[in-house]
């Protein structure tokens, strides 16, 4: 039988995720993805900061 | 002691730095393992759900609208939540992304990225809210703990006074109070960045004409930064006097005594922290307690017509 094994959310790991993965008839994995719940835009905001304060605030993307 | 408290923690937009910074309370921890049963940290442990708690502890800030529902779903199943780090009291560095829409957040990242070879928006994923938004934007908050992260002595007095019922001995000082450096009176003419010469270890940033927010910040850290040479960059939001009066202002604060201190025109550095907002003001910007104060004009500053 068709179905959808759906982990949410994964634990123990550093963020917010999901993961779906959809298995056919045959039991085979037909499809899986790993979705990443969180965004904060450092990618944008960081421009025009500081260079110096970098060490400092990139490290906020992640654990301090 | 009768049953264990129970400790719940959840984390919505962070970086998990707070959980790591209750795991530097290191052998600590033990005696306040002693006294809770940890029932949910996603770090941690495979609760999924929002198990009923004493103590509820959140990490981050409002970001989504996932975070909305995660908030609500903690404060109905604790007792008593903690707002704890700089991200739910005040929104964290993401309230750097003020100066931003969120469309322009999306498509840095997605579309306009030398390094992202799709320009699909994901859209299988919570839905983003206007702005980055405090905690108590949504819930109410019993305690708020800022800092990022607390340190672990901040921590630890916190928890260990909630968890006996006594008002917690933690000071109100901003992060002058534990640095080390001397703030003496100096004839520097210009005001210089971090990287720029030599500095003196042993002498304030300011005294030196090197910008420093420590005595316009709340000290929840012990001040590693500028023990170290980094100037104070606020990540500990802003100090009680500038929280509780609503025309003081870090801009003006720093200003006067860095002024005082140096032959630096007080307007010149005035006009420095404003050119430089978007780095100064990026940990507290998302909290109304900043950036409704009158004095608080980021776009018009940051614009170039004005910053000319």
């Amino acid at each position: 039988m068709a179905r959808q094994i759906k982990i949410d959310p994964v634990t123990r790991i550093e963020g917010h995720a999901r993961v779906e993965i959809d298995i056919d008839d045959n039991n085979q994995v037909t499809n899986s993805v790993f979705k990443v719940m969180d965004f904060r835009g450092f990618e944008t905001f960081m421009r025009g900061m500081q260079v110096e304060l970098m060490p400092t605030f990139t490290a906020r993307i992640c654990g301090t | 002691m009768a049953d264990k408290a129970k400790l719940s923690i959840e984390w919505l937009s962070g970086c998990s730095g707070c959980e790591l910074g209750i795991v530097d309370l290191h052998e600590k921890l033990l005696a306040v393992l002693a006294e809770v049963d940890l029932v949910r940290c996603p770090i941690l442990m495979d609760t999924k759900d929002y198990v009923p708690a004493d103590v509820g502890l959140i990490t981050g800030s409002i970001r989504t609208d996932h975070d909305i529902e995660s908030a609500h779903k903690m404060r109905k199943a604790c007792k008593t939540i903690i707002a704890f780090g700089t991200c739910p009291v005040y929104g964290g560095p993401q309230g750097a992304g003020y100066a931003h829409t969120t469309q322009e957040l999306l498509a840095g990242a997605y579309v306009n990225n030398p390094t992202t070879n799709t320009d699909n928006i994901p859209d299988q994923v919570p839905t983003l809210l206007d702005g980055n938004r405090p905690l108590d934007s949504e819930i109410e908050v019993d305690i708020y703990m800022p800092g990022c992260p607390p340190h672990a002595a901040y921590i630890l007095e916190a928890l260990l006074s909630l968890l006996r019922g006594r008002e917690p001995k933690i000071g109100r000082h901003n992060v002058c109070y534990n640095c080390d450096r001397v703030m003496s009176k100096t004839e520097v003419t210009e005001i210089s960045r971090g990287y720029a010469g030599k500095l003196d270890p042993k002498v304030c940033f300011l005294s030196q004409g090197v910008l420093c927010f420590g005595s316009a910040t709340l000290d929840r850290c012990m001040a590693p930064c500028p023990k170290i040479g980094v100037p104070c960059f606020s990540c500990g939001g802003p100090s009680e006097s500038i929280i509780l009066e609503p025309q003081k202002d870090v801009r003006t604060e720093v200003a006067m005594r860095m002024a005082h201190l140096t032959k630096i025109p007080e307007k010149d550095i005035i006009k420095e922290i404003e050119l430089q907002a978007k780095t100064h003001f990026a940990y507290a910007m998302a909290s109304p307690v900043f950036r409704e104060k009158p004095t608080f004009l980021l776009k018009k500053w940051t614009t170039p017509e004005t910053a000319a």
